[in-house]
């Protein structure tokens, strides 16, 4: 019995792209060695770059929100509160930033392998975490300065790093599926980032916010892992139910960015 | 098990249609008319079909734009066919292309690493291996260098070593042989003996018809995205020539001149007379001058020939004329040759009036010839047959 091949037009079914996206899971590892190399080529600091940045962010809003403007927390000290919001932001806005350029980069290999393109999202996303690694590592060391030493939440860490890890790829898919037809969006996501920076509760409890935008917030995914991250951290008390909206918010998302990119897979090409 | 009864690769009715994109102001009129305003858009590949056996070796040629390039990418499955299918027995597909697959930042060693790891040739590969891409592509020291140092013959024998251990189940070409060096060009034509000779399928694109005739058995001829000729390598090889011939020779009536005839195809011995000869219709007296010259395959004028040797100038009367331009025997070596003539007005060199192509010949060896070692490489266009004077001056 011949196992055959066929190449034709019809739209490859989702259980099929699910099957060929596992079956090129061995090419992750080479494209993002690739892209880790060609990024830090000729750097004397190399890796460290991505270190300092947002460890610089953390020491200055330590420095301006907890001792010179004196933020009022609920729970918990400043530094932890910032560390892990910050933690869990810095994988957000990277994964942003990058995702854009994520197929643009790779259009050498676009037009000579046939693998399913999402590969490449997915890889940048990868790349990212792994980048934040020793960031997520430092986030959890607040666990020794808590003041409760109650770790039985920490059974939850792992589904919300999962939850995380699988909605950076779903933002990644989704910019960088939008970035293909107009490029305007490389110049634009900075700006919503910055802006969405302020809607999120990354260096002030959103406690201190006034009722009527509160509403708004439980709205943002981010805000709803920021929130979920501290707590199973032991960072913030409890979580308001009301976060279970973003996380919906983040469900619905992560769906349909895989069905947005799987529908634009096979033109791709055309507009690189 | 596969079966080589069955084709290995069955590909039927391939077409792609690409439209046009409609600018911002005609999408606006579509919207606003509510009626679906497109424009029509082109094909690219029109009702592709051929069927390939294991150990088949199928070369693609074809004008630019002819389609060539697409049809390897529906193949690879890089992209999709507007219509029809392809069946293939075989689980991978590769590309093989000279340039671009390098990444000029990293070293020589990355790049190996990385690289092999991309086109799917293994999944780590050892130091065995590496040592081997490292002697075959004789870098020595500069393999930890970034590869932008290299000149581009370090890159293309890098190239040229990672590809040694490619073994897909269908190997795509696309226009290799075009770009590197001789030394390269013979390497890889090598490795079709040597490390290419396990693949099952090897489809390639070439401008160059000499090198299908080599390596092929199989050859298909695209124009305009439509498949012209599909068959065995030798008759596609004649058609391709005769129509290029046939589109060049169309452009006659200028000047009065018009070309009634010229012969199109010979095969010659090495010890028999070549001759070229076509017929000219003069409709008003004319005074010209007239070049012969002959090219080899590879491409450079090999050599040109005047009318006369003291004035290069003819006064053509009124009428038909036949015209004859004989080559000694003993001049040209194994090979196929193209000869053209100019014709052009004395007074102004440069100014080409009329270039008619005279066809092509092919010299073949003697009989006497055939077994001989030094015929096997044709490697140089002309053998002629010089005056040889041995003469023994002291006898013991």
């Amino acid at each position: 019995m011949i196992s055959y091949r066929i190449i034709n037009s019809n739209k490859e079914t989702f259980r099929d792209y699910l099957k060929r996206i596992i079956q090129n899971r061995v090419l992750i590892y080479p494209i993002i060695l690739k892209d880790t190399k060609l990024k830090y080529h000729q750097t004397f600091l190399g890796g460290l770059w991505t270190i300092l940045y947002p460890f610089l962010s953390v020491v200055l809003y330590v420095i301006f929100f907890g001792y010179i403007f004196k933020i009022p927390l609920e729970h918990g000290n400043y530094l932890s509160f910032v560390l892990t919001g910050y933690a869990c932001w810095n994988i957000f806005s990277n994964v942003s930033f990058q995702s854009g350029n994520a197929l643009i980069q790779n259009q050498e290999l676009i037009r000579k392998l046939s693998i399913p393109k999402i590969i490449f999202p997915i890889c940048k996303s990868i790349t990212v975490w792994y980048e934040n690694i020793v960031l997520l590592l430092v986030a959890f060391t607040v666990l020794f300065f808590n003041e409760n030493k109650d770790y039985s939440r920490l059974i939850w860490l792992p589904v919300v790093l999962i939850g995380l890890f699988v909605f950076s790829i779903a933002l990644g898919t989704f910019i960088s599926a939008l970035t293909i037809y107009k490029k305007d969006l490389n110049h634009g996501i900075p700006i919503i980032m910055q802006a969405l920076i302020w809607f999120t509760p990354v260096f002030y409890p959103i406690s201190i916010l006034p009722d009527f935008l509160k509403k708004f917030i439980f709205l943002n995914p981010f805000a709803s892992f920021i929130e979920l991250f501290r707590w199973t951290l032991g960072v913030s008390d409890k979580v308001s139910p009301h976060y279970f909206i973003g996380l919906i918010i983040a469900f619905i998302f992560t769906i349909f960015s895989f069905i947005f990119f799987k529908k634009r897979e096979d033109i791709i090409i055309d507009y690189l | 098990m596969p079966d080589s009864k069955e084709p290995y690769i069955e590909c039927s009715n391939i077409s792609k249609h690409y439209s046009i994109q409609l600018n911002l102001k005609e999408s606006f009129k579509s919207i606003i008319s509510n009626k679906r305003y497109t424009k029509e858009g082109y094909y690219a590949l029109k009702d592709i079909s051929f069927k390939l056996h294991r150990g088949d070796r199928l070369g693609i040629i074809g004008a630019n734009g002819a389609g060539k390039s697409t049809l390897l990418k529906i193949i690879s499955g890089v992209i999709k066919p507007s219509s029809g299918s392809i069946r293939l027995q075989g689980e991978s597909t590769a590309i093989l292309e000279a340039q671009n697959i390098l990444y000029e930042d990293l070293s020589g060693r990355d790049n190996i690493k990385i690289v092999t790891q991309l086109i799917g040739i293994s999944n780590k590969i050892n130091d065995d291996e590496l040592n081997f891409i490292q002697e075959f592509s004789e870098l020595g020291p500069y393999i930890d260098q970034p590869i932008k140092y290299y000149s581009s013959g370090m890159k293309l024998r890098l190239t040229m070593a990672i590809y040694q251990f490619i073994q897909p189940d269908i190997l795509l070409m696309d226009e290799v042989m075009a770009v590197g060096d001789v030394s390269f060009r013979n390497k890889l034509i090598a490795s079709f003996n040597d490390s290419f000779s396990k693949i099952p399928v090897i489809i390639m694109v070439s401008h160059e018809v000499n090198d299908i005739v080599n390596l092929c058995n199989k050859c298909l001829y695209l124009k305009d995205g439509e498949m012209v000729f599909l068959g065995d390598v030798s008759d596609v090889y004649k058609k391709y020539s005769i129509e290029h011939l046939e589109k060049k020779s169309k452009q006659s009536i200028k000047n009065g001149l018009k070309i009634i005839s010229h012969n199109q195809h010979q095969i010659k011995k090495h010890s028999e007379k070549i001759l070229f000869s076509f017929t000219l219709e003069i409709s008003e007296p004319l005074n010209c001058s007239i070049v012969f010259y002959l090219n080899d395959t590879r491409g450079p004028v090999l050599f040109d020939s005047l009318l006369f040797r003291e004035k290069n100038e003819y006064q053509f009367a009124q009428g038909v004329h036949e015209v004859q331009i004989s080559i000694h025997s003993y001049l040209l070596n194994k090979g196929t040759y193209f000869a053209k003539c100019i014709f052009a007005n004395p007074q102004d060199d440069n100014h080409i009036e009329q270039e008619i192509n005279l066809g092509e010949v092919k010299v073949i060896s003697d009989d006497w010839e055939k077994d001989e070692k030094w015929n096997i490489h044709p490697k140089y266009p002309l053998r002629p047959q010089l005056e040889w004077k041995i003469e023994s001056i002291k006898q013991q």
